[in-house]
This record gives C-alpha cells, structure tokens and sequence, in this order.
C-alpha cells in the first residue's frame, strides 16, 4: 500500500526550454549515471513540491503565476471574478512558501481555519529535514494559554536548586527541540505574551535564556526554519501577537480549503488509515550538507540591475508622507506613527497630490530592511527553484504578497478600498499584487527604463572619489542641483521623489565635501 | 509533407536490428541508451551503433573502458551533442587501443575512414568523409521547429548571428535562442543573458539560414 506515495515526479520537472539535451560537459561515464545520482539540488526541491502537492497534501490551488500577461483569462459571475490559465507552471502558494521557506531557513506563518493541512505541512518540512516523523511530532511546540517559558525552553534542574550557590551552578535541562533544524510553533496566537518574548528572542536572536544561561538554538548543522500557524491574522487569537514576533515572521501563507473533487484521496487515507509524513520517499529528504548547499546556491542567484531599479522605484513609493514633518526628512509616515499621530488623516491633508495616482497613500506604513532583505531573498529561492539563471521580475511580483503581508499595511481610507475593490480590505495578497503591478505600469509610463539620472549620478560616486579634479567635481554638483531643480519644478512630490531626493542631497554632500577637502588641501 | 529535424548524415542508414544487446560486466547498457534519450540522443541509434561497435569487436574485451568509449562514441553518433568533446577523446583512445574497426562500425563508415574522419573533425565538426570533394553546396541539418508539431519556437525564426565555432543565436519573436550544432546533433535553449565571447572566426564555410517557409533553421554547407 505504501508504494503509492514512493513515487515521485520524473526529471526535468521544469519546462523544455531545451531541445536535443545538453550542448557540452558531458562525458562517457555520464551515460551510466542514473538520473537519480545526477539530479541537481533545484531539481531534488522542484521534485519535493510536486510530491507534495500531488502526494502529501492536494492542494490543486495554483495561485501563483509567473506569466500574467500571456495567460487567458475567463471572467466568471457578475463580480468581477476571472480565472486565469497560465502557459507557463504556475504553483500553489500554501506548500511552495514553506517550502520556499525550508530551502532559504526563514520563518514562514501559515494561517487559516482549522483542517486545512497547516500542521501536516509544516510537519511535512520538518521529515524533509531529515527527523523523523515521531520526532518532529514530539518536538512541535503546541500553543495554548497556558504555556510557560519554561514549557518552551527547559526547566531548572530541581536539585540544583536547592544547593546551587549562584544561577551558574544551575543546570537547566533544555528541550531537545530548541536545536531542530525545522521548528514548529502551533497556534502562536494562543501563547501568553510572556512566553512568546522568549519566542521572539528564540526567533531573532537565535538563542534562549533561562536562570541566567544562555544556550544557542541555531542546528549544529544544516539550516534552521521555523513554521508558525494561526487561525487568525488580525490580532484574534487568545492573545494578541506582539508586534515584534509578527515583524520577524518573512512570508505569510493563507492555507487553502479541501477540493471537493479529490474526495477519491481522502478516501483512500481514511480506508488504509496512512499520514503523509510517515511516507515521505528517502530520496526527498535533504541532508545538513544539502540543505546548507540549497542555501549557498539561492543566494548566489544574481539580481539584474534592471530588475533592482524596478524594486527600488515600487518599495521607494511607501515612506514618504507630504505632512508628515516640516523638514524634508522627517516627512514620513514613521515620523507619524511614533508621534503618536494618525497616518490616516495625515495622508488625507495631502491635497497637493493626486490620492490615486499616489500609491504612497494606499499604505499606512513604509517597509523595513528586513522586509526588503526578505524579499530579495525570497525571490532569488523562486528564481531558484523555477531553474532560472538569474532573478526575473516575475519572481518578485510572486513573492510580494507572501513577504509583504503584514508588514505593508493597508489605508483602510484609502479610495481603493470603495466602490468596485471592496474587497482587496480583506484580500492582502490581491491587494499588493495590484500595487506592484501600478506600480510598474508607473515605471514605464514615466519613461523610467530608459533614463534614471538619480541611478547615473549613484554609479558616477561608485566609480569613486579618488583622482577627481575640482573642475569634475563643479560639474557633478551642478548636474545633481540641476536634477534636484527639475523635481522642485514639478510642483507635486510623491513617494519616489522622496528616495530620489534624499539620494541626491546625499550626492550633494559627498561631493561638497570632498570639493571643501580638495580646496583645503 | 512536414518537414521535421534532422541530420543528413542519418538519411540514408538502416537502424533495425532486432538482435538484444550483449551483457557487459559493470555496464547498464539499457541506462546508457534512457540517458541517450535524455541527453536529446535518438535511444534506437545508439542502440543500433552500439550493436554494431560491439558487434565488429567479436568477442567483448576483457576491460570494460573499451565498451564505454564505443558507447560514447555510439551516444554522439546517435546525436547527443553534449558528448561531443569526450566522444572525439574516447574515438582516440579507441585508435590507440587498435579497435578502429569497432569505432568505424559505430559510426557507421568503412574502417578506411575512420583515421581521416578522428583527424577531419578535429578542424570541422561538420566533416564526414564520404562528403569531401562534393564541391557544391549542400544541406547538413534542419533544426528547430514549430512549437505545435513538437519544435521549440512559437513565431519564425528571424536574424541569425554567429557566435563560435558550431554556435549560433537566433531571434525568434522577443527570444533570443542558442543553437549548437555538429555533424550528429544539435542542442537549442533559450540564450543566457551573456551568450559568452564572440568568436568571430565562427564556423567556416557552414552557415545557418531562416527559410521563409518554414519554422526549421537549415544547416548548409556552402559551395567550396
């Protein structure tokens, strides 16, 4: 019976974008090789997701695309609805962000009602790891109101504790699941707020304390990841997340219901009483060495500059506030927030600028480093596991709703959220899919892929100060007050104005300074 | 009539030959002839130059090395390009160990040849010895194809740039493809953003031309 899960998905599993095999390397003892022995580490994880979204889990929901311009698109229903089919492989969110996740040792939240595969899957992870599956079972961290920082981390040994002459000469008996490559926290929300500081220090800091002893969660080998589940993603739950853990949290997936048209596999496991994990194929499973190699490899995967100018001009959009201060740096909606003051209704003063047009003002916040040091990751993983050379735009736009969900967050006053889109308010992957997709309908339309003055007079100070002679640097300094002048004169400022803006004073000051050093000298 | 890719140097041989193939000690022969399939060889080719090789030896030589490098050279034979430099090292190494005929057999021309031929393709990977002197021009390969009959592109293939010796881009709608090609086989992928160096030396005398009519890129050897 168990025979039916060892199957797993023949090579290649990406497109032929080959025809006629390999054009050289290949030599004599090649062709006595088996297909097995030779399967690269993208293969081994793009094999990994289909068995488990085939075998594992069945999940037929394939949300994300990678070709939205080719694909045909079918309305349904009176409201707006579409279906769209891909050309190119498109693949179901709720398994390949954890699996994402496991390849590049983030921390992945998956939420939605009960039942719908988020423990088994993230179980599931943990078997990839290489523990077993009564392991990671018995070292899923299960949340409840109840929880105690010393249910999570590990009690005080009791005899030292009578005659311990100080906290160093206590011993604590740590949990065994602290150091485990894959951590599973089940419905973090239902964790007391004391006990999940100890989670967040766990989880950003990458250690535990107890008693005034430290002890280091990172594996000894092999890459760490961490898989949380909730019910809830709005600050329901027995206890509120804390901000901070929900910060550290990279990518959040919405676990999709049961398809009804798969009943014949449901049957099936119910008649032969079998749990997925328990038949993960060996040859699926990723050693320490791999998993270590897997993580290399993604972050080698290059970004090409046309790609990170179109990042900077979509995450340049969401910072700046036109009220949010009187001086030009203070006007963000940070400045806001920590003031105590309503973002809200700061954006709404703005009348300066056209709200539509502004997608600045669609958001409450902007983002941090780690969000945009997540994304970049996250998009060289797709990137990765699609087989591609380097990171396409396409694998950005994939990982944005997944990465910044919860973390871009959404003006609730905001005229896209009326009328005929009511419904990206509740649709936060929809909704930041919609914003990066204006966002780069913006770049082009403002003629942005052929010119970026900001982005030469950056390179210029690249090449480096050393040599310059004063007449150079004049020159410099006036182009940079010329292109300062030619945003001044628009007479409207948004969101990509401000990162321009800042960069250019930044310019303007290393160059003045070295100009004064060059005078002085 | 619809024309699908090839070889010229495949029109005219026979491949049936029904006799199973023999046991070698240490070799999976039957592996070796699915990774043909899979490295974009033709598996009843390798299949049927193997059998000969082995069939011209007479009885199997006692180390196994000499069985893999005919297989080598069976699997380039049967169009896995990717083996083309270890082929040519395994065809030599073949010569040396005085099995000439095997070789030849792979391959498929007369023992006569096979010393002009090792030595020919050193210079030209287009060169077959029963072609030399032709003196006019003449088709090597049709490669490519349209995506519904089972080739690579879905628009017509356009301008064609050399860019190394049997390596060719081709403009196919927005795409940039690559094309490698010698006597046996050909590899087409999409280009890498840095397609590597130009070597503007090329391929000399072969040239590779879009025909209107078809989606298939032709191979020609031109005039001498």
């Amino acid at each position: 019976m168990s025979d039916r899960w060892q199957k797993t998905s023949a090579s290649p599993t990406v497109p032929h974008v080959q025809h006629g095999g390999p054009r050289d390397g290949l030599t004599a003892a090649d062709l006595f090789r088996s297909p097995d022995e030779t399967v690269e580490l993208d293969e081994k994880l793009r094999r990994t997701y289909f068995w488990l979204v085939n075998k594992a889990v069945i999940s037929p929901f394939y949300d994300v695309e990678f070709d939205a311009a080719k694909a045909n698109r079918f309305p349904l229903g009176d409201a707006g609805a579409e279906i769209t089919l891909p050309t190119q492989p498109a693949y179901s969110s709720n398994v390949l962000l954890p699996l994402l996740t496991f390849a590049v040792g983030g921390k992945c939240l998956m939420i939605g009602g009960p039942g719908r595969g988020k423990t088994t899957l993230a179980v599931l992870m943990g078997v990839l790891s290489g523990a077993t599956p009564e392991d990671v079972r018995r070292h899923l961290q299960q949340g409840q109101p109840q929880l105690t920082v010393s249910d999570l981390v590990g009690l005080p040994l009791p005899r030292d504790l009578v005659s311990a002459g100080s906290l160093a000469e206590i011993t604590i008996a740590w949990k065994s699941w602290l150091t485990e490559k894959v951590k599973i926290v089940d419905e973090y929300n239902r964790i007391p707020t004391k006990t999940q500081s100890a989670l967040l220090t766990m989880v950003a800091e990458g250690y535990v304390e107890s008693h005034d002893q430290l002890r280091r969660t990172a594996p000894e080998e092999g890459v760490e990841s961490w898989f949380f589940t909730a019910n809830d993603d709005s600050g329901g739950g027995t206890f509120q997340v804390i901000q901070a853990l929900k910060d550290r949290l990279d990518v959040t997936v919405q676990a999709f219901g049961f398809n009804g048209r798969f009943f014949d596999e449901l049957v099936t496991r119910v008649e032969a009483g079998e749990r997925p994990e328990e038949h993960v194929p060996s040859s699926l499973v990723f050693s320490p060495d791999e998993q270590s190699t897997m993580l290399a490899a993604i972050r080698a995967v290059p970004l090409p500059a046309d790609v990170r100018r179109k990042l900077e001009y979509f995450t340049g959009q969401f910072e700046f506030v036109q009220h949010g201060g009187r001086r030009f740096e203070y006007r963000t909606k940070d400045v806001v927030a920590t003031a105590g003051g309503d973002v809200s209704a700061v954006i709404d003063a703005n009348s300066g600028a056209d709200l539509v047009v502004d997608l600045g003002a669609q958001t409450l916040n902007g983002l941090s480093v780690r969000a945009l040091q997540t994304l970049i990751l996250y998009a060289k993983a797709s990137a990765w596991f699609r087989g591609a050379s380097s990171v396409g735009l396409d694998d950005v736009r994939a990982m944005v709703p997944f990465v910044l969900r919860g973390k871009l967050l959404p003006n609730p006053q905001h005229p896209r959220f009326e009328a005929g889109d009511k419904e990206l308010a509740h649709d936060p992957a929809s909704w930041l899919v919609d914003l990066f997709d204006t966002a780069m309908k913006q770049f082009v339309a403002l003629g942005l892929e052929a010119a970026d003055p900001v982005g030469d007079l950056l390179a210029e100070l690249g090449g480096g100060l050393d040599g310059l002679d004063r007449l150079t640097v004049s020159q410099r300094l006036t182009r940079i007050e010329s292109e300062v002048g030619r945003i001044s004169k628009v007479g409207k400022i948004y969101g990509r104005d401000y990162d321009d803006l800042v960069a250019l004073k930044y310019l303007h000051q290393r160059y003045s300074n070295y100009l004064h050093w060059l005078e002085g000298a | 009539m619809i024309r699908r890719p090839g070889h010229s140097v495949n029109a005219s041989t026979r491949l049936a030959d029904p006799t199973p193939m023999p046991v070698v000690v240490g070799l999976d022969l039957e592996l070796a002839a699915a990774n043909v399939a899979r490295f974009g060889g033709d598996e009843q080719r390798f299949d049927s130059s193997l059998r000969a090789g082995l069939r011209a030896l007479g009885s199997l030589p006692s180390e196994a090395q000499a069985v893999q490098d005919l297989a080598a050279v069976a699997a380039w034979r049967s169009g896995v390009i990717g083996l083309r430099t270890d082929a040519l090292r395994a065809l030599s190494s073949c010569l040396d160990a005085g099995l000439s005929g095997a070789a030849a057999a792979t391959l498929g021309m007369p023992s006569t040849d096979i010393a002009g031929f090792a030595e020919g393709q050193r210079t030209d990977r287009f060169f077959w010895p029963a072609w030399r002197g032709l003196g006019r021009a003449y088709l090597l390969a049709r490669i490519g194809g349209f995506a519904g009959l089972g080739g690579p592109w879905s628009a017509h293939p356009g301008d064609v740039l050399p860019v190394g010796e049997g390596r060719w881009l081709v403009e196919v709608g927005e795409e940039l493809w690559e094309v490698t090609a010698d006597l046996f086989g050909h590899s087409v992928s999409l280009a890498a953003d840095d397609p590597g160096p130009d070597d503007a030396a090329g391929t000399p005398g072969v040239r590779v031309v879009s025909v209107p009519t078809s989606y298939l890129l032709e191979v020609v050897r031109e005039a001498a």
